[in-house]
């Protein structure tokens, strides 16, 4: 005890007088009991902390995201756009997940990335209620809550995959008598393991298994988001496709119609509607506009009433076909003054990316070769449907070469180019060659633009709508057979229509969020590293604390005084020990 | 500067980065020392620490500690290393992604706590202790820093794991984020442990006792995971939706969501810090050590 001597004189308090209680209660009850009392009250305080701090909306009520100092690249932080929506909801959204048993590790990926993504953002409102249910252990209670909810679903699609095909699990956002649903796999991306892809690459015949595949991309954050604005908002967009000039009917169901595409817009809160005659004027209730590859011109009159429509503030998509009826001339629409007047020029070339091209697809406008390419790397960052498409595969059929003209009240972006660069992509204007091929002094060099979107600038303190206009290079883009679900995982036209729908309507928040990639670390060590670790951290390590140990036993003065004092004290017990 | 839910919630979100976490503590730490306010504990926290410092059992410990470490290290290693395991940080699995974790942290603390009051009391050095000028709280607070910093001696150890990894295994690619998390975490669980080993060890004068009390204690609160693992708390009880035929089952699994240590690890490793997390761990020390320092109070002066 030698060195409490060094320590500091201090006030010293009356035994009996605790901190809190005591205080206030009369000293006679004895300090057990003002003791009990204080520590009961801690405890009070205690459990009045840690509810008051797990309230949703909570301000401290804070799920940090350490996985990398860069805000943008954490792996589990919301976005500041879903925050943002989350924190001005104003109404009750229930979110009802059932699940399976997770059945390998990609399901469980998926299963946690759910979890973890729904707790963040029930933890951000109160507004928002998430109620988990297994299917396979709970089966009555899924049946209740689906019930309770008016919810139909089959609950075989939860765990055999050839049926419905969840993917694991479905998520429901359910707000008033509005529903949306969400399957896991509209979340996620799966790909082959690199060993596997190394395996498949030897042996094609051997077909991959579940357990092969691992979580790619993880989409959640802006599915879900998209799902709660559905449910949540208050008046559906009305998407007007103009019929009558030999374009893509949503009535059809050929693969060249746009049928899915009218259903996809349906599940996304949109009204679709055909309207027949635009020679007097656009419909008002029409918030979007589209035209959809007219196989002949525009009569003038209908031109004329499209031109007043986006004067006053609409919307206007437009998707060109690459040959006319004849097949022996480039398409003509009637509408090329009227969009180069908006900054965008639709040229007599097709699009063409050498080096991406895939031959013997699609089947019609097979004119020029090749036709058919995939893009990855040609999103262009500076639109925000670009940005969110970054990295994402998609596969252009046809294209026609678009080509941006300067306008002062307008913004004009490129939204999707060719990808490769020199001599490997280009705007072939020769229509009918037999091999296609850059030529310096007649086509278009690259990059050249596929999709463009243009949008009328605001002038100062001018309140007006806004014209909007996006031109795809190919009508083939919105087609049936783009977006049936038979297409191939890896292309995201689905996404792409979506996005470009929502930025014509205004509705930014929901072009989508850029997918999450969870982090795929895998260790590769050879063997004598391995040895080397192992050496190191159960040998060496352990070692050196023993031998630290044993230096401080045996330099003398460096054991515990303490231990000394101890000692002594125990001998000065002993009867006829030392006094 | 109005002090709106929205300056509050910033400044939350501010304290749960790594940068924002590390000036705090910095700040908090510096403050305290220049007010004085932790003189005399800090007299009392040396003393704990030398004591450690200078006894050939406290690295007997830390070697077990480690050899137990090394061990889980290295097998994690073996495993991720081969071709068909899944692509996956090591050090996220070393910090409570395995139940290996915890065995060790239960013992560790219950060793290190069981003997700080208990060994006061038996052998009567508390008298001379609580009869200088100091406060019980200091006395308290003292031992609980003093032990503490030896816990987080034996845990800086384990960064040469990461310092190993990274030039042993040819510069393996190591995210900071998470593993700075996980430090974090198993900190702030340390402490929860610790003050719960002090709080059983200023109630009796057995050591073995009091060891016992903490290692059970700390060894429920981490199998309670096991309750919603096996769904024994939704399947329990006489009557649907009662645990035992008494509590509401959806209280129960509320109540254990919000207090399993598994889960707070589980999160810390990935890089989660959850606020709600750290303020119950603070919270719980913060009581457990209140309940010592009153338990000592009471006993003084019987």
């Amino acid at each position: 005890m030698s060195k409490l001597k060094d320590i500091p004189k201090s006030p010293k308090k009356s035994p009996r007088r605790g901190f809190l209680t005591s205080r206030f209660i009369n000293h006679d009850l004895g300090g057990t009991l003002t003791g009990i009392l204080d520590i009961l009250v801690v405890c009070g305080l205690f459990i009045t902390v840690n509810v008051a701090v797990s309230r949703p909306g909570c301000s401290w009520n804070h799920r940090g995201d350490w996985t990398a100092f860069d805000r943008a690249k954490r792996v589990f932080a919301l976005s500041p756009k879903t925050v943002k929506y989350l924190g001005e909801l104003n109404k009750p959204v229930t979110v009802v997940v059932l699940y399976a048993p997770p059945q390998g590790q990609k399901d469980y990926a998926v299963a946690e990335s759910v979890k973890e993504l729904l707790t963040r953002m029930e933890r951000r409102t109160r507004y928002l209620r998430v109620e988990s249910v297994n299917v396979v252990s709970e089966p009555f209670k899924a049946k209740k809550l689906l019930d309770k909810h008016k919810v139909k679903t089959d609950p075989d699609a939860f765990t055999n995959p050839t049926i419905g095909g969840t993917g694991g699990g479905q998520v429901f956002f359910i707000s008033d008598k509005r529903k949306k649903s969400v399957s896991f796999n509209d979340i996620a991306t799966y790909a082959l393991k690199k060993e596997k892809q190394k395996d498949q690459a030897k042996n094609q015949s051997k077909k991959p298994q579940t357990a092969d595949y691992r979580l790619q991309y993880f989409s959640g954050e802006e599915v879900f988001l998209n799902a709660l604005i559905t449910v949540t908002q208050q008046q559906q967009p009305r998407v007007c496709f103009t019929s009558g000039h030999g374009e893509a009917s949503i009535k059809g169901f050929t693969a060249f119609d746009l049928s899915f595409a009218a259903e996809l817009l349906k599940q996304q809160n949109f009204e679709t509607e055909t309207v027949d005659k635009i020679s007097g004027q656009v419909p008002v209730r029409c918030d979007v506009l589209v035209v959809a590859g007219p196989r002949v011109a525009l009569a003038e009159s209908e031109v004329s009433s499209i031109q007043t429509y986006l004067a006053r503030g609409g919307k206007l998509l437009f998707m060109t076909r690459t040959l006319d009826v004849t097949g022996q001339a480039w398409s003509r629409s009637g509408l090329e003054e009227l969009l180069a007047s908006y900054g965008v020029r639709v040229e007599d070339a097709a699009a063409i990316d050498s080096k991406t091209a895939i031959r013997g697809i699609p089947p019609r406008d097979r004119t020029i070769s090749p036709v058919s390419w995939l893009v990855r790397d040609g999103w262009s960052a500076k639109h925000p449907i670009g940005q969110a498409m970054r990295g994402k595969v998609m596969r252009v059929d046809s294209p026609r070469a678009l080509v941006s003209v300067p306008h002062p009240n307008m913004d004009t972006q490129a939204i999707l180019t060719t990808q490769s660069k020199g001599a490997a992509a280009w705007g072939e204007r020769d229509l009918f060659g037999s091999t296609a091929q850059y030529d310096a002094k007649r086509d278009i060099k690259s990059p050249v633009a596929v999709v463009m979107a243009s949008r009328e600038l605001a002038k100062k303190g001018e309140k007006k709508r806004r014209a909007r206009v996006m031109v795809l290079g190919t009508h083939l883009l919105v087609a049936n057979y783009k977006l049936s679900p038979n297409q191939p995982s890896f292309d995201y036209t689905k996404e792409f229509v979506l996005m470009a729908f929502n930025w014509l309507a205004e509705q930014e928040s929901l072009v989508a969020l850029a997918p999450r990639r969870p982090e795929h670390v895998k260790l590769k060590l050879n063997i004598q590293q391995v040895n080397r670790i192992a050496r190191l951290v159960v040998l060496w390590l352990p070692l050196l604390a023993v031998m630290l140990g044993l230096l401080v036993w045996l330099i003398p003065g460096a054991s515990s005084k303490r231990g000394r004092a101890r000692k002594l004290a125990r001998k000065t017990d002993k009867p006829g020990g030392a006094k | 500067m109005s002090y709106t839910p929205n300056t509050f919630a910033s400044l939350a979100t501010w304290l749960n980065t790594p940068k924002g976490f590390l000036i705090t503590m910095l700040g908090v730490a510096a403050v305290l020392v220049a007010l004085g306010f932790f003189t005399s504990t800090m007299t009392i926290a040396w003393r704990e620490l030398k004591r450690h410092f200078r006894s050939l059992p406290s690295y007997l410990v830390l070697a077990m500690f480690l050899l137990y470490q090394g061990v889980v290290f290295f097998m994690l290693i073996h495993l991720l290393n081969t071709p068909n395991a899944e692509p996956s940080p090591p050090m996220r699995w070393f910090f409570g992604g395995v139940i290996w974790f915890y065995p060790l942290f239960v013992f560790v603390v219950s060793i290190l706590t069981c003997q700080l009051l208990a060994t006061e009391q038996r052998e009567r050095t508390i008298e001379p202790l609580m009869t200088a000028p100091v406060r019980e709280s200091e006395v308290v607070l003292g031992k609980f820093i003093g032990t503490m910093g030896f816990f987080m001696f034996m845990w800086a150890w384990t960064i040469v794991y990461i310092v190993i990894l990274k030039y042993a295994g040819g510069g393996q690619q190591i995210n900071p984020g998470p593993i700075m998390a996980s430090y974090v975490g198993t900190m702030l669980i340390s402490g929860l442990g610790v003050a719960l080993g002090l709080f059983f060890s200023s109630i009796t004068r057995d050591i073995i006792l009091s060891l016992a009390a903490t290692f059970i204690s700390l060894f429920l609160a981490f199998i309670a995971k096991l309750l919603m693992v096996f769904d024994v708390v939704k399947t329990q009880g006489d009557k649907p939706g009662k645990f035992m035929g008494i509590v509401s089952s959806e209280w129960v699994v509320k109540l254990l969501e919000h207090t399993m240590i598994i889960d707070f690890m589980d999160d810390f490793s990935q890089g989660i810090v959850d606020s709600r997390n750290v303020i119950y761990l603070l919270s719980g020390t913060a009581l457990c050590l209140f309940a010592a320092v009153r338990v000592l109070q009471l006993r003084k002066w019987r």
